[in-house]
Parts: C-alpha cells; structure tokens; sequence
C-alpha cells in the first residue's frame, strides 16, 4: 500500500471514530446529573427564564434531534454555543488551541532536546556515574508535582531574578504579533520581528520548561532503554568489530533504531501534555485550551465540552497519523497498511 | 561545535536581553494593570452578569442609577418620582449624557435597552420578571421615560444599578438574527467612563479613558487605561504585585495578606461585603422539617472556632441578615453552640436519642464548605446523630435544589443579593415562590412571611416597609430555616500609588476603575 492510499484511508477513518467520539461524549454530557441551565441562568433566576433558555438553546428538544443537529452544525462549521458565556465554541477553540498546541510543541522540543542526548549519555555510561546523575535528576524533575515546579520557577525566575515574565503569552502592554498561525513564535518570524519572537520565547520558556519536565524522564528512560538494545544488537558488535567509528555507529544506526522507541513515547507525551497543561496554563495564566476544558466542565457546559473533545480527537488521530508516518521514514522496512 | 555553541549563546542572550531593565509600566500614561481572578466573558448588559463582567460595564456603560459605596446613586437619572402606590416610576435624564458616538443617551435609549433584556431573558432580567413587560417602559419625551410597572415594587430604583443603556443605532446596526447578541457579547455599544481597547479573549482586556467623558472624571489622576489581566492563581497575583507587574489583585489569598503588607508598598484591604454562607437545611425534609432539629442542628454548630481556622477573615452572622445590611435587625435570639441546648431541642423531636443520618452537601475540593460540615459532623456526633459528608459538583448541586425532594438535609450555599434593597436578600432565599433555585434551596414556607416580603414589596412608604422586613427578619429567625454562618471578608491588594478605592459591599469585587487616581506611580 502506498503512503497517498494509507493516509486517505486513515483520515477517512477519522470519520466513523469522531462520530463515536462525539456519539460517546454527548451521551454522557446529557446523562450526567446537574443543572448546567439553571447554573447559567444565575441563582435568582425564574423557572421561566431558565424554561427560555432551554428553548433557546435547543435543550427542550429530544436527545436524538440535539445530537444530529450538533453534528450536522460540526459539518458546517457551527460548533456550538456556551450556555454558560454564549460566546461561540469554534471562536473560543480558535483562541485557545495555538496557545496550547505552541506550549506543548514548546514542551516536547525541550523534553526531547534534553532527554534523548541524556537518554544516550546514560546508555553509553551504563551503572556509571553520567548514568547515575541523569536517573537522579530525571527522578527529581518528575518526582516534584508540576504546579509546584511552577511557583518555584515563577518565584525565582520572574520575581527574584527578574529575567522572565511571570505569565501571560506575550508582553500585556504590546500588541502580539499578527495572527497568522495563531502561534506566536512561528508568526513572529514568518513576519521577519525578531524582537516579537523574543518577547514570545521568553514568554514561552519558564511554562513549555515546567510542562517538559513531566515527560522529559519518559523520554530519557525509553532513549536509555533503546540505546542499550541496540547496542547489545549483532550488527553493532559487528560494525565495532570492522572498525566503524563509535560516534557513527551511534549516530548512523545505533539511533536509528532507538527513534522507533523514542517517536512512540514522543506521540504519548504529546498527548498527556496537551491534556495536562492545565496546571501550568493555570500557573502562568496561558490563556490554553486546558484552562477552558477545566471551566467548561465544572459548569457543564455542553458545547465547548463536545467542542474540546472532538478537537482533541482529531489532534490525537493527526499525531498518531503523523507518528505511523514517521515509522517508515526512519524505516524504510516499515510497510503501510 | 563552536557553531552550536554561538547558537546557544544567542538564543540565551535572546531569552534573557529584554528582561533586566525593563520596569512595566514605565511606557508612558496611567496604565493600571489589574489582575482579575475572572475572565470577562461576555458584555453584553442583557445576557452577562457576574463580577468581572459587571467591572467591564460599569467602565463600558452607564447605568441609571450606579452603586457608590453602600448607596445607590443616580448616574444617568437627574430626577425622578414615584407614584405613591410603587407602581408608576418617572426618571428625568440628565441631557448632556452621551454615547461614545455622540449621540445622546435620551428616552428611547433607555426603553431600547430595558426592552431588549426582557426580550433576551438573560441573568440580569429576573429583577424584573413578573414586574414588567415590554410595555412597560415609555419614552415621555427626549430626556423623559416612564416606568408603568405590572405590580407595585418599592425596590424597583436598586434594580436599575443592572440596567446598562446601550446605544440602538449600534445594536440595530449589528442587530443579526438574535438581537445584537452576538456583537454584544465582545463588543461595547456605550457611553461609560472608558471605551474598549484591546480585547484578547481569556487573556486580557483594555478599557481606555474617554478623555471628555460627559459625566466627568473624579480626579485628575484617573487611570488613562486599564488592562484587564486574568489571573486566576492567587500564587500569580501575589508575585505580580510583588514584581510590580500589576497594581491591583483582586483576589489575593488570606495566606499571602501578612507577606503583602510586610512590602511598603502595597497594602491589603480588607472589607465584609454581603457574600453570605450558609447551610440550608429542607424544610420540606424527613428530618429538617422539624422545627427542633432544626434548631438543635444549628447549636451544634461550633462558631467559635471558625473564625481561626478559614482560611479568609470571616464574621458570623447574626441572623439571617448581615449586619452591615441596610435595615438588618442587630438585636436576634440566634443560637451559638451550645450542646445542652441542642440536646434539649433534639428531646423535643421524634429522635430525642438521635440514631438519624443526614447528608451535608458541599462543592467538590472546596475546603471553606468542607470545615463547617466537619465542625457539625463533629457536634451532631455529640447528639448521636451521624452527618453524611456528600462532596458534589456544583451544577449537581444546583440541579438537586430544583424540588423539595431532590433537596438535601443540608447544603452549603453561598448567596449575595442582587441590589441594594432587603428585598434582594430576603424574597428570594425565603419566599415559598421562590423554590426551585439555589438560593431558596431550604424549602422555606411561612405564609406569613410570604405575606410581610409581598407586601414591602408593594409598600412605597420607606418606614412601613422596614417594619414590614423587621417583623420579617424575628420571624425568619425563629423558625431557623438554615444555619447562618458568617459573611466572608473581600480582600483587595493594592500598590500603595493607587488612591481612591472605595469599598462596595454590594458588589464588592467589582471595582469602580472611574474612581480611582494613579499618583506617583513608580516609574
């Protein structure tokens, strides 16, 4: 199968899984005890009023006519309304998804920046002293609950120190650079404004730094584990033997190998990121997707609820597209299908 | 390898180089930057109502009438007169009000407005519903409008600190297929101190001076902008103000009070507004619905100690009104803990040896719910009467006060009135009509009660209707519909440059941005 045919048939499977998705989370929305109505109509409001309400936002009707007519919305770009703030989901999403997709990219560079050559280092250096200070250190980062890291790290670096902000995406008495992408950084310098992408990096880096932490000792321990493999693989013990460099050994075959492993656990840690980025966007007050799926769902809130998750969905299903992709190209042995 | 090094290098020096001199809001003009626990989710006056959304219309719009301090003052109305039945209300406006446009806040802009909330039936209008229509209002002349409601009200002119004058050529110009909604909802449309600046949704908001507002500045020094700035981590609000990235935090955390005031330059304040706790019990209930366990049930309730362990200065309550409270009645036989007394009180019921289980219902991971069930699972343990501790997401919560059955024994329930009137706090949380809400969620019924808060709502005489609420109040107090608990302090962080705050206890965390003055500001 080739690679056109393989990915047409996965995104056309996209469908059916986001029809269950959706199916499975309106399901569960509407079943769930509580009052989102009553809630957004405010403590001293009327039966009446909420009972408009509920007209007016299509809840009187019959669960089966409000999920096909959410669905048919989807389809045309109508992602629905919160009951809650009556602001547009696809609006909101349009918002808080570049804040989010930017920190947890941000994340992963950094998780991947500093785990895969300490992954190395450990494997080369097994049971010795490299190996021993970077298991020590990845069990300190991960050890220590990410909101916490966060008020250090604010603590030090914003207010002691004073080299970076202490929250926010961008400078709050300058105007961000123009959407393009919706990620700063990348808009920053597809206008050429590198002072933009400075004041957006430096924005970025304390929370995409507490953000990594989590998945940096995933990514040093599954590098480590790979490496090691390899290593222990004949071919290598053959490659020493002719008299092939060490560093092109490592580089040329030993790592090839071990990003099968590393790719994996980069696309999970893609996703716990994403979903976890709540407590640092809460933090360093990013304006993030995270933050907007806490609120949604403490207020019940229908639409940005269903908004959020298929949205999700469709990030996930793209990343593990992408990852099966990535599989191949790294091996050409790697057969789609 | 020298390459990567000077790539490093550069990327650090990119990180760091803007940081070190750089002093906020040495930029030139009044910025105040405020961080705001509350994101501003929507302004249109007719559909959104909270405290963050009520800041952003008092700086967007005018009102009526406008909460200063503990009074309700005019802000748009000039004079007024009332029928002497509370029925016909008649507001003269005062003429060199104007939009942002310029066009003048007349008549017509007022009935436009009043008449677009009741059509959109949104949070602010149940003030008004069962009160007035749509025909209720009528535009006399240009400055002139009329206010014919469908039953006497005597609180009606505290209800109009809600309704926000917006301008109907920009509305109608925007109008679409559901009434200017959504324009509205992040779009200003009005003639208040400040006009919009930047509007970045669920990060920050600019409300910018309007230099010859028609109602005039307090100072000089008035802000020339404000920045909305979303901080929803008191952590974050507390290193900001020490940063002197922000001026003023709006919800700084009890804990962090001492260290606030331990820098010279900032100062907390701290105020009781009329953000009320208290558990409901059901009246209607199996067991609540007795009187005396009801009454046993609140002087188990150890007060004494609550004070030392919330996490925020609180007062308790004297009854069902706080203190502070226009017309509240200070001299109440309300119960302290006292466990003989509850024991005498529980003889007097079908369980005097108690054997009972109730259910205390509290909002998920909210510790300041959680404490005063703990203290009354502790003293109902004393009348052998074991209490169910139930955590619950607060819309389940809401939905379990829609009916007397679904009701819990006990329920927590934060309630703050509406307007500055008895009526707001007490019709809604006691009237039996009012069932259904949260606020009402003890089931109360006392027909004459029902009796005394219908009838001041009628009563235009001022005297007769704080009789009326006085009686009501002894009467309230002596059926013990609920535990009073206390009424929660509003803490305020401020930098010391920012001068003329002033304290709403009605709404107390919406700040009046129009009255403050940003003097010697650091630079």
């Amino acid at each position: 199968m080739n690679l056109r045919y393989y990915l047409l048939r996965r995104l056309l499977l996209l469908i059916p899984l986001l029809i269950g998705l959706t199916l499975l989370t309106f399901t569960v929305s509407r079943i769930l005890p509580g009052d989102p109505v009553g809630l957004a109509a405010g403590p001293q409001s009327t039966p009446e009023i909420r009972e408009r309400l509920r007209v007016q936002f299509g809840l009187d009707q019959p669960l089966p006519v409000q999920y096909i007519s959410y669905i048919a919305g989807l389809f045309s770009g109508d992602w629905g309304q919160s009951l809650y703030s009556r602001r547009f989901v696809a609006d909101d999403l349009r918002v808080y998804f570049p804040a989010t997709l930017e920190l947890t990219l941000f994340a992963i560079l950094i998780a991947s920046g500093l785990g895969i050559p300490a992954g190395i280092i450990s494997a080369i250096y097994r049971d010795k002293l490299p190996d021993q200070v970077v298991r020590v250190i990845a069990l300190f980062f991960v050890s220590f609950p990410a909101f916490w890291l966060a008020m250090i790290f604010q603590s030090i670096l914003g207010v002691s120190l004073g080299w970076f902000p202490i929250g926010k995406r961008y400078d709050v008495l300058l105007a961000p650079p123009a959407t393009i992408t919706g990620l700063f950084t990348v808009d920053a310098l597809l206008r050429l404004d590198f002072s933009a992408f400075g004041i957006a990096l430096r924005h970025l880096f304390t929370p995409a730094l507490v953000l990594s932490f989590g998945a940096l000792a995933s990514v040093t321990r599954i590098t480590r584990a790979a490496v090691l493999e390899a290593l222990d693989k004949d071919y290598v013990r053959m490659e020493r033997a002719i008299g092939i460099p060490y560093r092109v050994i490592l580089t040329k075959y030993v790592l090839r190998s071990a990003f099968i492993a590393i790719i994996t656990v980069l696309a999970l840690e893609f996703g716990w990121l994403m979903a976890g980025a709540v407590l640092v966007e809460t933090i360093f007050d990013y304006p993030g997707l995270g933050l907007y799926a806490v609120e949604s769902s403490l207020r019940l809130d229908f639409e940005p609820i269903m908004g959020i998750t298929v949205l999700y969905g469709i990030v996930f299903s793209l990343v593990n597209i992408a990852t099966d992709i990535a599989y191949g190209i790294i091996d050409p042995r790697i057969r789609y299908g | 390898m020298m390459r990567k090094g000077w790539f490093l290098l550069a990327l650090l020096a990119l990180l760091i180089a803007p940081a070190g001199a750089r002093v906020i809001w040495a930029q030139g003009g009044n910025v105040l930057l405020y961080g705001g626990n509350q994101d501003i989710d929507n302004i249109d006056p007719a559909t959104g109502e909270n405290y963050s959304i009520n800041a952003a219309l008092l700086s967007l719009y005018d009102a009526l009438f406008i909460v200063r301090g503990e009074n309700a003052e005019p802000n748009l109305v000039d004079t007024w007169e009332v029928s002497d039945d509370a029925l016909v209300w008649t507001f003269n406006l005062k003429p060199q009000a104007r939009f942002h446009d310029g066009s003048p806040v007349n008549a017509e802009a007022v009935v436009y407005s009043f008449n677009r909330a009741l059509e959109l039936a949104g949070p602010p209008t149940y003030r008004w519903s069962g009160i007035a229509d749509t025909s209720s209002a009528v535009a006399l002349d240009e400055d002139t409008v009329q206010f014919t409601l469908l039953q006497p009200f005597a609180p009606f002119i505290g209800t109009l600190t809600q309704l926000f004058i917006v301008n109907p050529a920009i509305v109608e110009a925007n109008r679409g297929d559901d009434f200017g909604q959504s324009y509205l909802r992040t779009n200003a449309a009005g003639s208040g101190p400040f006009r919009q600046g930047r509007w970045e949704i669920g990060n920050l908001y600019e409300f910018i001076a309007v230099e010859d507002y028609w109602g005039g500045w307090a100072s000089p020094d008035h802000p020339d902008s404000v920045l909305w700035l979303i901080q929803r981590d008191s952590a974050t609000q507390l290193n900001s103000l020490l940063a002197r990235q922000t001026h003023i935090a709006d919800t700084p955390s009890g804990q962090d009070v001492d260290r606030i005031n331990a820098d010279p330059g900032l100062s907390v304040i701290e105020n009781f507004g009329y953000f009320v706790n208290t558990l409901k019990m059901n009246n209607q209930g199996r067991y609540t619905s007795d009187i005396n366990l009801r009454k046993a049930i609140a002087h188990a309730m150890n007060y004494d100690v609550l004070p030392d362990i919330q996490d925020i200065p609180i007062q308790i309550m004297p009854g069902p009104t706080p203190l502070n409270f226009p017309g509240a009645v200070p001299d109440l036989d309300v119960p302290t803990y006292d466990l003989d007394r509850a024991r005498e009180y529980l003889a007097q019921t079908p369980w005097p040896n108690g054997g009972i289980t109730l259910d205390y219902v509290y909002v998920t991971e909210f510790t300041r719910e959680e404490i005063p069930g703990l203290l009354l699972l502790e003293g109902l343990a004393e009348l052998n009467i074991t209490l169910n501790m139930i955590p619950m997401l607060w819309p389940d919560m809401v939905a379990s006060c829609a009916s007397p059955e679904t009701g819990p024994d006990i329920i927590n329930i934060y309630t703050q009135p509406a307007y500055l009137d008895m009526d707001a706090h007490l019709y809604n949380q006691y009237h039996s009509g009012q069932w259904g809400s949260y606020n009402s969620c003890s089931f109360y019924s006392n027909p004459e009660v029902d009796r005394l808060l219908d009838t001041a709502r009628v009563t235009g005489d001022p005297d007769i209707r704080t009789e009326l609420y006085n009686q009501a109040q002894r009467l309230i107090a002596a059926d013990q519909p609920s535990v009073w608990m206390y009424s929660e302090s509003t803490l305020i962080a401020l930098n010391n440059c920012i001068q003329g705050y002033v304290f709403r206890p009605l709404e107390s965390l919406s700040v009046l941005f129009q009255d403050l003055a940003m003097v010697n500001c650091p630079a």
